[in-house]
């Protein structure tokens, strides 16, 4: 070809490129980007797990997108934000769970904060130090999804997987126990105090034990438990004798339980079961405890002395004060029972409001009377039970009140009276 | 140079792209190969247009998962930090080293975008049959071929550190999947300026002569 014949023709062919072409498969690289991109996309979506939020009272060493939230010491999510409650009273943490612990975030499941403790019964948390505090969870056992929860402010002593069973022991005062402290059974660890709450009367305390498997099948209905801290020494004829469980029991706390033979029962307690907590071996392995029934006695002239363990009775031993001396038709009927109270009842806090029970160790019905008709260094008093014809409540099945010829009460009016309302009361009473 | 100058097409000359000799094709279809260093005489590189967008699209799809997802992380004592390339740049600035961060961010946030940006804005105007500024998008196609392999600086800075820092079980580095989107951005947009034919930008200066 030629420049000046075809010089006007081959330019133009050649300067316009083939815009019109097919489609290249250049255009596969971004149909592959965008599929892998997209591929990325779904899978971070589906592998999503669930966000979460927890309240917390105070959310020590908690770092949004630090700290982890663990479950038997596996990270399953983290903490990605950390901000006020609307009120400024508590700390509101937004967690995210990964997606193969979405299963474990239930209704009833459990977080708190993990921090290195040391106490005197040990150290836990250590790895904490390392790794800055992390939050711990507890799965529960509801199947319902939540996704809002409120943390403990302790970390539960016992996790849900461990076997074992829990019992209530009912107890006057907490005395040196704490959550955690150990329970021994022959001295051998056996458990630990997991919890503890006043009464909701206020007159005593409620612990919940836990007593790991296999010592919790040596728990039967019979088994006594008692406070085991420090020592319990005692001087008789026979020498000094010194009691303790172990050298940790003894600084930090401790209970221990057995089972008096006479009391062993085949089967184990049931789980839950409320349980005295008693001060002292002594006083948890004697025998009477078992059958012991409450009585309400009233007296017809000064107890002076008798306190609230007089042993001199032999029958059993003053336990409680109680609110009778407010009962008018008490005081009306005994003019002498507040004198009485005032007299004998030393230890109750307000002697104008004070009555009290006497606990009577009653090995059988037929020794009752016997017991009741026995000198005390306090003067003569018979007892009278609520309902002489049977009353399957305070079993007091002999009628004994009904020679006595007095008026005689059921336990429901007992109840009704409002002096005895808990316990099975049999009101004893003495006529003049 | 101004408008006026003929392009070599128009001259019905094709120049070598290996070895800029300027030789006159075989024919109008094909150009034949050149008489000095044997590459393929081309008038345009082939499907240049297309084959740069494709590229260029891309890199875009690339950049997003290559910003969103982690380039590193790492595990130190036991809990694991991942770190985006902004968290990255955050993270420097945050600490004080504002030098290293403005560094990062150019390198690997700014410069990827800006040839993404300008190659775009190549392709448009070279399809418009834009004859504006010619000269400065030149300059422009030339800044993006030569700043294009630095952006790797990033991947090359991740590739060190995961390989050098490996204290286990005190601390150690792990890429994450982020920086193969990055590298896969900074690969694409090199291709797709090699495969623009800056030639273009000069040809719809012709055509409108030529129309005239």
């Amino acid at each position: 070809m030629t420049e000046d014949t075809d010089r006007l023709d081959v330019p133009r062919a050649t300067v316009v490129p083939r815009r019109r072409a097919r489609i290249s498969v250049v255009w596969l690289i971004p149909i592959l980007a965008a599929v892998v991109a997209l591929g990325i996309a779904v899978q971070r979506i589906l592998s999503e797990g669930p966000t979460i939020t927890i309240v917390f009272k105070l959310a020590q060493g908690v770092e949004a997108g630090k700290t982890v939230i663990k479950y038997k010491d596996v990270s399953i999510g983290r903490v990605t934000a950390v901000r006020l409650s609307d009120d400024y009273a508590k700390v509101e943490l937004t967690a995210k769970i990964d997606k193969s612990a979405a299963g474990l975030i239930v209704e009833d499941a459990k977080f708190w904060v993990v921090e290195p403790r040391i106490t005197l019964s040990g150290v836990s948390g250590l790895g904490t130090l390392l790794s800055g505090n992390y939050i711990g969870f507890e799965v529960g056992k509801s199947t319902k999804k939540e996704r809002r929860f409120t943390a403990l402010e302790v970390a539960p002593v016992i996790t849900s997987g461990q076997p074992g069973r829990q019992f209530v022991l009912k107890a006057a005062d907490l005395g040196s126990l704490g959550v955690g402290s150990p329970i021994y059974y022959r001295r051998l660890q056996a458990g630990q105090v997991i919890a503890y709450d006043l009464t909701s009367d206020g007159k005593g305390v409620d612990l919940k034990i836990f007593v790991n498997a296999p010592y919790d099948r040596y728990v039967n209905p019979g088994t006594r438990f008692w406070n085991a801290s420090g020592l319990d020494v005692s001087v008789g004829a026979g020498g000094v004798e010194v009691r303790t469980e172990s050298l940790v029991a003894m600084i930090a706390g401790g209970i221990a339980f057995d089972t008096p033979p006479f009391a062993a029962r085949p089967e184990p307690a049931a789980a839950n079961v409320p349980f005295t907590l008693y001060g002292d071996r002594t006083t948890a392995m004697k025998q009477p405890e078992s059958i012991a029934t409450r009585y309400v006695l009233f007296f017809n002239e000064s107890l002076r002395g008798i306190t609230t363990d007089d042993r001199s009775l032999r029958v059993g031993a003053l336990t409680t004060m109680e609110e009778l001396a407010a009962d008018p038709t008490v005081v009306q009927r005994f003019p002498f029972v507040r004198e009485a109270l005032l007299a004998g009842a030393s230890t109750a806090a307000d002697p104008t409001r004070a009555s009290f029970d006497a606990e009577l160790d009653s090995p059988a019905d037929g020794q009752r009377q016997t017991d009741g008709q026995r000198q005390t260094p306090s003067g003569k008093w018979t007892l009278d039970p609520c309902d002489a014809a049977g009353c399957s409540r305070c079993s007091c099945r002999s009628g004994l009140g009904a020679a006595a010829g007095q008026r005689r009460r059921t336990c429901d009016q007992v109840e009704q009276s409002g002096r005895l309302a808990d316990q099975r009361p049999v009101p004893v009473q003495l006529g003049p | 140079m101004t408008a006026t100058a003929q392009t070599a097409a128009e001259a019905g000359l094709v120049s070598c792209e290996t070895c800029a000799l300027l030789s006159r094709p075989v024919e109008a279809a094909e150009p034949g190969h050149c008489r000095r260093c044997g590459a393929k005489l081309e008038w345009r590189r082939h499907h240049s247009i297309q084959y740069t967008w494709a590229l260029v699209v891309a890199a875009a799809i690339c950049y997003i998962p290559a910003n969103i997802l982690p380039v590193l992380n790492t595990t130190t004592l036991g809990s694991t930090d991942s770190d985006t390339i902004m968290g990255g740049v955050a993270l420097l600035y945050t600490t004080g080293s504002w030098p290293l961060a403005l560094i990062v961010l150019i390198a690997s946030v700014m410069v990827p975008l800006g040839k993404l940006i300008a190659l775009s804005y190549l392709l448009i105007s070279v399809q418009r049959g834009s004859i504006q500024s010619n000269r400065d998008r030149t300059r422009l196609y030339r800044l993006v071929e030569i700043i294009g392999r630095w952006s790797m600086l990033d991947v090359f800075v991740d590739t060190f550190t995961v390989a050098l820092i490996q204290l286990q079980p005190l601390m150690s580095v792990e890429p994450g999947p982020g920086v193969l989107f990055f590298a896969a951005v900074v690969v694409l947009t090199m291709i797709a300026a090699e495969s623009f034919d800056p030639r273009l930008i000069w040809d719809s200066e012709a055509i409108r002569r030529f129309d005239d």
